[in-house]
This record gives structure tokens, C-alpha cells and sequence, in this order.
């Protein structure tokens, strides 16, 4: 089973194409998805933010204590973004900004196929034989840092959203990967994780800040935004919605990604 | 008025210094071991229009979030620049990268991420040069500010507002700096009116005051005056401040008085620092 894949993005208002600072990546087999929000107060935020979500695809960290794996995979993207830096070329400002660093989120999301339920084994053949539970189809691990955002939808239900919960855990300094080696320690131990289950039918939405709070806002007054999001289906179609969103006032003028994974219904999935 | 419009390229924001160059900015400024006030005052402007370049940098430019303009008082009220900018009054922030009269190179401890100390060899631009010469037509100088803006905040209505910072060592010798500075402080965009910042910096070592809310704990009528002409920090800069552990109450201005180098330094950042920045 393979879910249908959709990304979008446009940039900041007043800004051009070329400088969008997010990064969306995702596998070929459809089970690695990554999104990543370059700092806009930091230089060559785009190359940092692009090396950072296509890395977790191609090379997810090893399986080694969380603080640890990412601080170790963390070191080959460092040198290679300070490689693709013209350094002998750039006036003294570009060179002294370039130095301190540029800075990104990562909100990392794998799927793995399911042996067992989340429930234990028992207790999910009981709610299948009375019809309530559909058997899980995969599992999956998300990881975080920073405020781009995961909402998982069941059921028209939103289920999990994650690293943040509420439109007012937005801040103008969430936790960065940086490109300088040594100050990514503190940041990994800080490192969110949340694990869950993945049924057909099931909804995914990966976005970065100034659309996930916009989602977090219009959930908390009873609403159901991923009912408007999943109805993207064109570059078009999400760049009229973010200009509206922004005349109005709802969504904050950044670099604004969405991506939508959903999983195919499967027939006979609840009997 | 919030003063919360974001700064932009298309919805830029400019800042004023007027800096005193009157005969008396020859002597040593407190705690800087015997350096004249006069240097004291080029350096930390040279190191703020480093900062502001650095900080507006991205990729291989520099964006025009600001415009800049640095007005001396002394002998004459004028432009300030040296080098390929002299003359010019306000100077997009780009202008101010590409052209400064010269690049020193001066050494500087840096923090290793490992905790240790490292010193190295860095590019110091110098756009202003030191002068100290006349009297202190303060008054003057906060006219010529508000001849410079009047236009500039007509035609940006939407920006966050100018913020003007004036660093002096003594009292006006004209009839400043009262009713001019509640003169450019009327002038507004949409987002607030424009934000004056007043530094003293002393000769003598007693310990400085920075962004008191009020007046009573200040030595004399000269500081209180300033007091009196200098803006409240509008909630945003105040909130920045308190994150990095200033103390400030709600009513704190933007004014320093006995101000050493450090102190100086770190009133120059704090006016420069914008949460809006884009």
C-alpha cells in the first residue's frame, strides 16, 4: 500500500521565488517524509533546510540514543552545506553572516509496516470481532524540532497533532539544527518524538509554522481546516487560498509549505 | 499605536543617530582606560552599522530593511559618513555595505561552542570618524532629525516608526533639546510615533542608570530633562530586553545616563533589535 503524496509552497509576500527558505522531501516508496523550515534571520537558510529534510530520506539517522543519533548525523550536513558556500567570493557582510550559521526546523515522519497493533494483540482481536477497530496497517515515528508541524486525521477526527498542541505555543525562537557543530547539542536533547498507528483511510498533514498555526486557530474554535486543505489538489489552488488567508488577516506572511499524505481506504478494511 | 508593523523591504524602517561632537568629547570616557569619549562614540556607531549590516545580510546581499542616517553636532549640525558616503543624509542600509570609508582589522575573543576563548583577526568597516570640536547645538541637531523625517514618514505610512538615538555628553548650548524633540516626536506613520532614545556618556565612574521609569533617582536637572524628551520602550523592545535579563519596568524609556562603553554598546543594540524584522 502506497499513499498519494501532494506538496505545496509558496513564499513570503514581498519575497521572490528564489528565496523560499522551506524544504519538503519524501521517499519513492512512500514511507520517509520530511519538512524543514530555513531561519529567514539566517543566510543560506534555504541550502541548510534542503540538505537537512533530503538527508533524512536518503539517510536516516542510525538507531542510537536520540541525542546522540542526530548530533553524529548532523556532522557530514554541516560540511556539506559549508562546502557549497562561495566563500572566497563573498563581500566581508555575506562572509560574517555565513560564519554564524544558518538555522532550520525538521519535522522528520517514517512509516514502517505493522506486526502487532498498538492495542496488544488480545485486546484488538476482541474490538475486531465487535466490529469497532480496523486492523493497523502501519506504524509510524515522527520526530521534531523546531514548529513545523504533523496533523494525523482519522475518521474526520483529528488525532494527533504534533510537536505542538496550541496556536499560542508558536514563539519567534523555537529549537534550530544549525550548521555549526557544537551547538546542536542542547537542541538534540530537546528533540520531540511521538509514535503512532496508520490505518487506510487515514490523513497526514505536514506544514510549516505559519500554516499549522493557522490550523491550530481555526481547530480551536471548532472547526476542521484539513476539510479545506485535503480539497487542494493544484499549485494554483493553494497559492489563491494563502493570499486570501493572508488578506484576511488568518495566516502570518512567511514561507508557507503544506504536505498532504493519504492513505488509500482499503476494501472490507472494517469488517 | 502598536509598533508592531513588520520591517521589510517593501515596508522598510530608518534609524538617526545624532552624535555630539562638541570640544569636551575629547576627554576619556568612564571605564574605557583613558580613551576619549569622542572614540568611544565612532567605535560603537562603526560596530552598530556592522551589526545592522551583518544582521540584514542574506545569501551574497544585504537587504534594505533600514535606512540609515548619522547626523553630527559640534563646530556644524551635518552628515556625519566619511569615506564615499559623506554628504549623504539617509542611505539605504546596501549603500551603507558597499561603501565604507575603510576596512580595519581588529582582534576579538570569540565563544567556542565548547566554552573556550579563542581571539582572531576580524573586518572592522568604519563609516564614522571621531571629531571633537564647538559647542553642543543639540537643539539644532533634533531639527535637522525632524526636517529628515517629516518627508520619509509621509511616505511610509505603513513602517514601523523611525527610531532616532542621540548620544551626548552634556547639556544643550542652544535652546534644545525640549521643544524640538517634542516636535519630532509628533511625527508618525500608521504604526506609532517616532521613538527618541537619549545616551549620556560620562567622564566621571558612578554607576549609569539605563531605561528608568522614572525621573527621581537621576543626579541632576540635565538627566531629568533627557528623562523628560526620551520615549517609553514600546512593549516589544521592552519584552526582548527582559528575555535577556534587563530589568525593566512598563514604563522604562529609552534613555541612559552615565553611560560606559559597555552600557553604551548594549543601549545602541537594544534600540536596534526588531522582533518584525523580516
Amino acid at each position: 500500500m502506497e499513499p498519494d503524496v501532494l506538496t505545496f509552497g509558496v513564499s513570503k509576500l514581498g519575497n521572490s521565488a528564489e528565496e523560499y527558505e522551506d524544504a519538503v522531501s519524501s521517499s519513492s516508496e512512500g514511507r520517509r517524509f520530511a519538512i524543514a523550515d530555513g531561519a529567514t534571520q539566517t543566510s543560506f537558510a534555504d541550502r541548510w533546510s534542503q540538505i537537512v529534510s533530503l538527508e533524512f530520506i536518503m539517510n536516516p539517522p542510525s538507531d542510537e540514543p536520540l541525542d546522540k543519533r542526530w548530533t553524529k548525523w548532523l556532522l557530514p550536513l554541516q560540511e556539506a552545506w559549508s562546502s557549497g558556500i562561495p566563500w572566497d567570493t563573498l563581500p566581508w557582510f555575506a562572509a560574517e553572516k555565513a560564519r554564524a550559521g544558518a538555522c532550520t526546523t525538521l519535522l522528520a515522519l517514517e512509516f514502517t509496516p505493522s506486526s502487532t497493533t498498538n492495542d496488544g494483540p488480545g485486546r484488538t482481536l476482541w474490538r475486531r470481532m465487535l466490529g469497532v477497530a480496523k486492523p493497523a496497517a502501519m506504524n509510524w515515528r515522527a520526530e521534531a524540532v523546531g514548529d513545523s508541524c504533523l496533523f494525523h486525521v482519522r475518521d474526520d477526527r483529528l488525532i494527533r497533532s504534533f510537536p505542538l498542541e496550541r496556536p499560542t505555543q508558536f514563539t519567534h525562537s523555537p529549537a534550530l539544527f544549525t550548521t555549526n557543530p557544537g551547538q546542536n547539542a542542547l537542541v538534540c536533547k530537546h528533540i520531540k518524538t511521538l509514535k503512532g498507528d496508520c490505518q487506510p483511510g487515514d490523513l497526514f498533514l505536514l506544514m510549516t509554522d505559519a500554516l499549522a498555526k493557522w490550523f491550530l486557530q481555526r481547530h480551536v474554535v471548532g472547526e476542521k481546516p484539513w476539510q479545506t486543505l485535503r480539497e487542494v489538489n493544484d499549485e494554483m489552488m493553494f497559492n489563491l487560498f494563502v493570499i486570501q488567508q493572508r488578506d484576511e488577516g488568518r495566516i502570518d506572511n512567511d514561507d508557507t509549505t503544506l504536505m498532504i499524505i493519504r492513505w488509500p481506504e482499503q476494501e472490507g478494511a472494517n469488517s | 499605536m502598536p509598533y508592531n508593523a513588520e520591517i521589510s523591504r517593501a515596508n522598510p524602517s530608518c534609524f538617526v543617530f545624532l552624535i555630539d561632537q562638541s570640544g569636551s568629547m575629547v576627554n576619556a570616557i568612564a571605564g574605557s582606560d583613558g580613551k576619549r569619549k569622542c572614540d568611544s562614540v565612532a567605535d560603537a556607531i562603526n560596530r552598530l552599522l556592522q551589526n545592522l549590516v551583518v544582521k540584514c545580510a542574506r545569501g551574497e546581499g544585504v537587504r534594505n530593511f533600514y535606512e540609515v542616517a548619522v547626523i553630527g553636532y559640534g563646530e556644524t549640525v551635518s552628515p556625519a559618513f566619511s569615506g564615499p558616503l559623506a554628504g549623504r543624509r539617509l542611505v539605504p542600509l546596501s549603500d551603507i555595505a558597499e561603501s565604507p570609508a575603510r576596512i580595519e582589522e581588529r582582534r576579538r575573543v570569540v565563544e567556542n561552542g565548547d566554552g573556550n576563548r579563542t581571539e582572531h583577526l576580524v573586518k572592522f568597516p568604519i563609516w564614522f570618524e571621531p571629531s571633537a570640536k564647538g559647542l553642543t547645538p543639540m537643539g539644532e541637531a533634533l531639527d535637522g532629525a525632524r526636517t529628515l523625517l517629516e518627508p520619509w514618514v509621509s511616505e511610509h505610512r505603513s513602517s514601523y516608526p523611525p527610531i532616532v538615538i542621540n548620544i551626548s555628553d552634556g547639556a544643550a548650548t542652544d535652546t534644545g533639546p525640549e521643544p524640538q524633540a517634542g516636535s519630532l516626536r509628533q511625527l508618525a506613520t500608521d504604526d506609532g510615533e517616532v521613538l527618541l532614545f537619549n545616551c549620556h556618556i560620562s567622564e566621571n565612574g558612578s554607576e549609569p542608570v539605563a531605561f528608568p521609569a522614572e525621573k527621581k533617582e537621576l543626579p541632576d536637572e540635565f538627566a531629568r530633562t533627557l528623562f523628560d524628551v526620551s520615549s517609553p520602550l514600546p512593549e516589544n523592545l521592552a519584552e526582548q530586553a527582559r528575555a535577556e535579563g534587563l530589568n525593566l519596568e512598563p514604563e522604562s524609556r529609552g534613555f541612559a545616563f552615565n553611560a560606559d562603553l559597555t552600557e553604551l554598546i548594549r543601549f545602541l543594540d537594544l534600540g536596534t533589535r526588531s522582533s518584525q524584522l523580516k
